[in-house]
C-alpha cells in the first residue's frame, strides 16, 4: 500500500502556509479524501468483515471528511457507513446532513442523511430510535449485498448493538480494521501532522516568554488556546499546565496553581488542524533551575533521544521500549502503575494511534515501524527533591531511512524562562 | 431571586456552594437508582457519568477515549481505575475514594494497601494496543474481582458505552452486561442544589463572555478569532473545558452547519454563537444572535418570530407540565423550510444541561408528542429556537438555560436577549447616524427617506430581492 507521492522534496518535513493557492502544490485535499477512503477499502477486502460502523469522531472524519463543532466529539450521535462495495454514508444532526450535500460534493447526496440514535440515551430507547437506526443500516447492508458478512463496529451503545443484533447482523469489533487503515499516512496527512506542530512551535515561543510567578496554570491554557485557533486550529484538544509540586505523580489535568520562582513546569499542547492532531511535551524552568531540574531533565532527554535514534523502518516497538527504563527505577511499582511516562503513541485523526510504545505491552507484543507511521514519544523522570520532574515529547515521521521530528521548539537543554 | 451567584472563591464568612455536600449527594442519587433497577453494578466509560460516580476529573484529552474506567457495586462504594500517575495522584489528593472502603470493608481494604478505590488500570487506547496484549480482558478480569469481592457475580452489569473487545471479554467472563445509561440518566436528571449553583456560575461567565463579543464584533474579524476570544475570557475566569464555541455569521447561518469556520465577518451580517463550556464539570449551551452594524428588515423579524416562540415555551414551564406541553407551541418542520422532523432535529430543541450538554428532559417535535416527559423541580434545561430569515441565507437563534422552581422556572442566562443586537460601531454619515435597519449593499437603501424611529419599518428597509 506504498503512497508514490509520500516522498517529500526536502530532506526535512515541511510546514507550508494553510491557505490554498494556485503558485504552489500544498496539501492535496481531494488526494487526501480518496486515499482515506481507499484505505478502509483495502483494510475491509483483508478483514472478515463486510463492512465498517462507526461512532467515533475520527473514524468517522476518515471515512467521510465531514466535521461538525466540537461539542458533538464524544457524544456517539453521528456515525458512518462503509461497505466493501459501496461509497460513504453518514448520519448526522439534519441540518448538518443538510450542509454537507451543499458543500461536500465527495459524499453522495442521498448518502448523506438525517439521523438520532437518542443522544446518548437522553432520548430513552423506548422512543424507537435506535431501532430505527438499526433498520436503516441493515437495509443498506441488504441492498450493497454484505448483510450476512460480518458487521465492524468501533464504540457502541448497548441498545443499538441489541437493535443490530436483532436485525440478524453479526457485530463483530471494527476498530482494528480502522486502525489497520489509518497506521500509514499519506503526504497529506504528514503535511496537516506538520502545519499542527508548527502552530505548537509558535504557542511554546508564547508560553516562554509569560512564563513567571504569579501566573496561573489556567492563564497558560488560556492564552495558548486563543493563540492556536486564531492561527487556525479547530479543536484544542486538552493543554496539560502542570508545575511545582503537582510535577509528581503528574495528575494529567491542569488546574490554578500560581507559578512560583524556581518551579519546573511542563506543559503538553493537544490540538487538531483539519483533524490532524499534536501532541507536544515541554519543560521549563521558572527563573532559575535546580541541580535536580537539570538532572531530571538530562536523563529525561537521554531517554529520548535514544529512542529517537533508534526509529527505522523494520525495527519493532519492543526494541524503543527497551531503550526505556523499567517502572521501579523511576519510583513506579509496576508498568501499569507507570503507564504513559515512557510512553509512544501513533498521531492522526486521534490522539492514540497505532503503533503505541510501552514497557507494558510493547515488548511482548511487538509492531513492527514501517515508513509513513507518525507517532509521539514522551519521556518522564521525576527529580531527586522528590516533587520536581521533567517531560520531553517528539513527534516523529518515519522516513525510508530513520526519523525526522516535526516539533521543532528547543528542548535539549533545560530552557529557563525569563531569568533573574 | 431563587438562584443566586456566588463568587467562585471558598470563604469562612458565608457559605456558599458545598463541594462536599456535592459529592455526597450526587453518589447517593446514583445508588438510589441502582437500587431501584434491576442491576447488580454500573460501569462507566463516559466521563461524565465516571465524575458523577467518583469526582475525578482528568484533562479534557482523555475526553474520548474510554480508557478510564469507574464501578459502582450494589451495596457497595465507587472504584476507579486511571492512568497510572493519575491513579496515585488521587491516591494522594481525592481520598474519599480509598477511605470509603476503609470503613465499608476493611479487610478487602488492607489487601490493597488501602488503595482500594482508586487503582492504576487502562483499557485497549480505543484499539492501539495489538488486541494480542489483550487489554480487554484484563478490563473485564478486574472488574470481575470487585463483583465478586462484593458477591455480585451473575448480576447484570449496566453499562455506559463499551468498546466491542471490552463487550466480549465481559461476556466470556460470564458477567451478563445489559444498558446502564438510562441509570445514570434516571439519577443526573434532578440536580441538587450545588449543582444548580455550578450550572448558574457556569452562565455568568458566558454572559461575560458575550459582553466581550459584543464590544468586539467587526467587520473583517474572522470566526475563529471569536471563538478564540470567547475562550480565552472563559478560561482566564476559570472555565476547565470550552467544549464548543459555534460561530456562525453571514450566509453560512442557514442551514445552520453546526461549526465555526475562518469566514470574515461582513457588514450587515447576522451572526449567532452558541457557547458551551465546563465549569467543574457543569455545562453550558448559550445562544445569542447579534447583528453586525445593522440588521436587515428580514433578519429582524426573523429575530422576533425566533423570541416569541421561545417566551411562549418558558412561559410553560413549571413542575407538572411535560416536554409534549412545551413542544407543542413551538412549530412544525415543514413550517421552517424541513421536510420532517428528524431532518430539522435540534432546531426547536430542548435538552437538560448538567455534567454533559445531552441529559433528560430532551424536548423535540421528534419524539415529546409521543413520549413525554413530566417536568420537575431540580430541573436544569436548556430551550433553543431557531428562525431562518427570508432573504434565504439569515437566521436567528436563541437558547436559554432554566431552572425549574417550585412555581415556575427561572431563567439563568442573562444577557439581554429580548431584541437583536446591533454590535459594532454606529457609524456616522453626513445627514446623521446611519439606520442600523438597512440592507447591506447601499444602493438598496438610497433616496427613499429614513426609517422611523417608532419601530415600524421603512420605505427603505424593504425584504431583499435577491433570488
Amino acid at each position: 500500500m506504498t503512497d508514490p507521492s509520500q516522498t517529500f522534496a526536502q530532506t526535512a518535513i515541511p510546514a507550508p502556509g494553510i491557505q490554498a493557492v494556485d503558485w504552489e502544490r500544498r496539501v492535496d485535499f481531494d488526494r487526501l479524501r480518496a486515499y482515506r477512503v481507499g484505505r478502509v477499502h483495502e483494510a475491509l477486502a483483508a478483514s472478515e468483515l463486510g463492512a465498517v460502523l462507526v461512532f467515533e469522531t475520527s473514524n468517522v472524519r476518515y471515512l467521510t471528511s465531514t466535521h461538525i463543532g466540537t461539542w458533538g466529539y464524544n457524544k456517539q450521535e453521528r456515525w458512518a457507513l462503509l461497505t466493501r462495495t459501496g461509497t460513504p454514508w453518514i448520519w448526522d444532526f439534519g441540518s448538518a446532513a443538510a450542509n454537507h450535500r451543499l458543500h461536500s460534493p465527495w459524499l453522495r447526496p442521498e448518502q448523506s442523511r438525517a439521523g438520532n440514535t437518542g443522544l446518548q440515551g437522553a432520548m430513552a430507547p423506548a422512543t424507537g430510535l435506535p431501532a430505527g437506526a438499526a433498520a436503516e443500516i441493515a437495509a443498506i447492508l441488504r441492498d450493497e449485498g454484505v448483510a450476512a458478512m460480518p458487521l465492524g463496529v468501533d464504540v457502541a451503545e448497548l441498545p443499538l448493538l441489541r437493535e443490530l443484533e436483532a436485525q440478524g447482523l453479526d457485530v463483530r469489533d471494527g476498530q482494528q480494521t480502522m486502525l489497520d487503515a489509518r497506521v500509514v499516512k499519506n503526504r497529506d496527512e504528514i503535511l496537516l501532522l506538520s502545519q499542527a506542530a508548527a502552530m505548537v512551535d509558535g504557542v511554546y515561543d508564547d508560553i516562554a516568554r509569560m512564563l513567571r510567578p504569579g501566573v496561573r496554570e489556567s492563564d497558560v491554557v488560556a492564552m495558548a488556546t486563543r493563540r492556536l485557533i486564531e492561527m487556525g486550529s479547530e479543536q484544542v484538544e486538552a493543554i496539560n499546565a502542570i508545575a511545582g509540586e503537582r510535577c509528581s505523580p503528574h495528575p494529567h489535568v491542569y488546574s490554578d496553581r500560581l507559578v512560583r520562582p524556581g518551579d519546573q513546569a511542563y506543559f503538553d499542547v493537544i490540538h487538531a488542524f483539519n483533524g490532524y492532531r499534536t501532541c507536544y511535551y515541554r519543560t521549563f524552568a521558572v527563573g532559575r533551575a535546580t541541580p535536580a531540574h537539570r538532572d531530571a531533565y538530562r536523563r529525561a532527554r537521554e531517554w529520548i533521544d535514544a529512542a529517537i535514534a533508534a526509529v527505522k523502518p523494520g525495527v519493532g516497538t519492543d526494541q524503543i521500549a527497551r531503550l526505556w527504563p523499567r517502572a521501579e527505577e523511576f519510583g513506579f511499582a509496576g508498568e501499569m502503575e507507570a503507564f504513559g511516562l515512557q510512553f509512544g503513541h501513533g498521531l492522526g485523526l486521534g490522539l492514540h494511534e497505532r503503533p503505541i510504545i510501552s514497557r507494558l505491552t510493547s515488548l511482548e507484543h511487538p509492531v513492527e515501524i514501517v515508513e509513513g507511521m507518525v507517532f509521539a514519544l514522551e519521556t518522564y523522570c521525576p527529580a531527586a527533591d522528590g516533587r520536581s520532574a521533567a517531560r520531553i515529547e517528539e513527534e516523529v515521521v518515519v522516513t525510508a531511512d530513520g526519523a525526522e521530528l516535526l516539533t521543532l521548539f528547543p528542548a535539549e537543554d533545560l530552557f529557563v524562562t525569563n531569568p533573574y | 431571586m431563587a438562584v443566586p451567584t456566588y463568587g467562585p472563591r471558598t470563604v469562612d464568612w458565608e457559605h456558599r456552594l458545598d463541594i462536599p455536600r456535592l459529592r455526597r449527594e450526587r453518589l447517593a442519587r446514583l445508588k438510589a437508582e441502582l437500587d431501584r433497577s434491576d442491576l447488580g453494578a454500573l460501569l462507566a466509560f463516559d466521563f461524565s457519568n465516571i465524575r458523577y460516580m467518583t469526582s475525578t476529573t482528568i484533562g479534557t484529552w482523555g475526553l474520548d477515549k474510554m480508557i478510564r474506567f469507574a464501578l459502582l457495586p450494589r451495596g457497595g462504594e465507587p472504584v476507579i481505575w486511571d492512568f497510572g500517575s493519575a491513579a496515585r495522584h488521587h491516591q494522594l489528593s481525592t481520598t474519599w475514594l480509598d477511605e470509603a472502603h476503609d470503613e465499608l470493608h476493611p479487610d478487602l481494604s488492607r489487601a490493597h494497601d488501602g488503595h482500594y478505590g482508586a487503582r492504576a488500570g487502562i483499557s485497549t487506547l480505543r484499539g492501539a494496543i495489538p488486541p494480542a496484549a489483550d487489554r480487554a480482558g484484563d478490563v473485564a478480569e478486574k472488574v470481575r474481582r470487585v463483583l465478586d469481592d462484593h458477591g455480585l457475580l451473575g448480576e447484570p452489569l449496566g453499562i455506559d458505552l463499551v468498546e466491542l473487545p471490552v463487550l466480549f471479554a465481559l461476556q466470556r467472563a460470564g458477567i451478563p452486561v445489559a444498558d446502564g445509561q438510562q441509570v445514570f440518566l434516571d439519577a443526573r436528571r434532578i440536580k441538587t442544589a450545588d449543582e444548580i449553583g455550578l450550572l448558574t456560575h457556569a452562565a455568568a461567565m458566558v454572559d461575560a463572555a458575550y459582553e466581550e463579543l459584543y464590544d468586539w464584533l467587526r467587520p473583517g474579524v474572522a470566526e475563529n478569532e471569536a471563538v478564540g476570544l470567547v475562550t480565552k475570557v472563559l478560561h482566564d475566569l476559570g472555565s476547565e473545558h470550552v467544549e464548543g464555541v459555534n460561530a456562525i455569521s453571514g450566509e453560512r447561518c442557514s442551514p445552520h452547519p453546526h461549526i465555526f469556520s475562518d469566514r470574515l465577518l461582513r457588514p450587515g451580517d447576522p451572526a449567532f454563537f452558541d457557547i458551551l463550556h465546563s465549569y467543574l464539570g457543569y455545562r453550558t449551551c448559550y445562544y445569542r444572535t447579534f447583528a453586525v452594524g445593522s440588521a436587515s428588515r428580514a433578519l429582524r423579524e426573523a429575530y422576533t418570530i425566533c423570541r416569541e416562540y421561545m417566551d411562549r415555551a418558558i412561559d410553560l414551564v413549571k413542575p407538572g407540565a411535560t416536554t409534549a406541553d412545551i413542544v407543542s407551541v413551538w412549530p412544525t418542520a415543514r413550517e421552517f423550510g424541513f421536510v420532517d422532523e428528524e431532518t430539522a432535529f435540534a432546531l426547536q430543541y430542548g435538552h437538560g444541561v448538567g455534567l454533559s450538554i445531552w441529559e433528560k428532559p430532551v424536548f423535540s417535535r421528534l419524539t415529546s408528542p409521543d413520549h413525554p416527559e413530566t417536568l420537575e423541580e431540580g430541573m436544569v434545561f436548556a430551550l433553543e429556537t431557531y428562525w431562518p430569515a427570508t432573504d434565504g441565507w439569515g437566521a436567528a437563534r436563541i437558547e436559554e438555560e432554566l431552572v425549574v422552581t417550585a412555581e415556575g422556572a427561572e431563567v439563568i442566562t442573562k444577557f439581554p436577549a429580548e431584541e437583536l443586537l446591533v454590535a459594532g460601531r454606529r457609524y456616522h454619515t453626513t445627514g446623521g447616524p446611519l439606520n442600523l435597519e438597512r440592507d447591506a449593499q447601499s444602493q438598496r437603501n438610497r433616496a427613499r427617506g429614513p426609517v422611523p424611529t417608532d419601530g415600524t419599518p421603512g420605505p427603505d428597509a424593504g425584504p431583499r430581492r435577491d433570488p
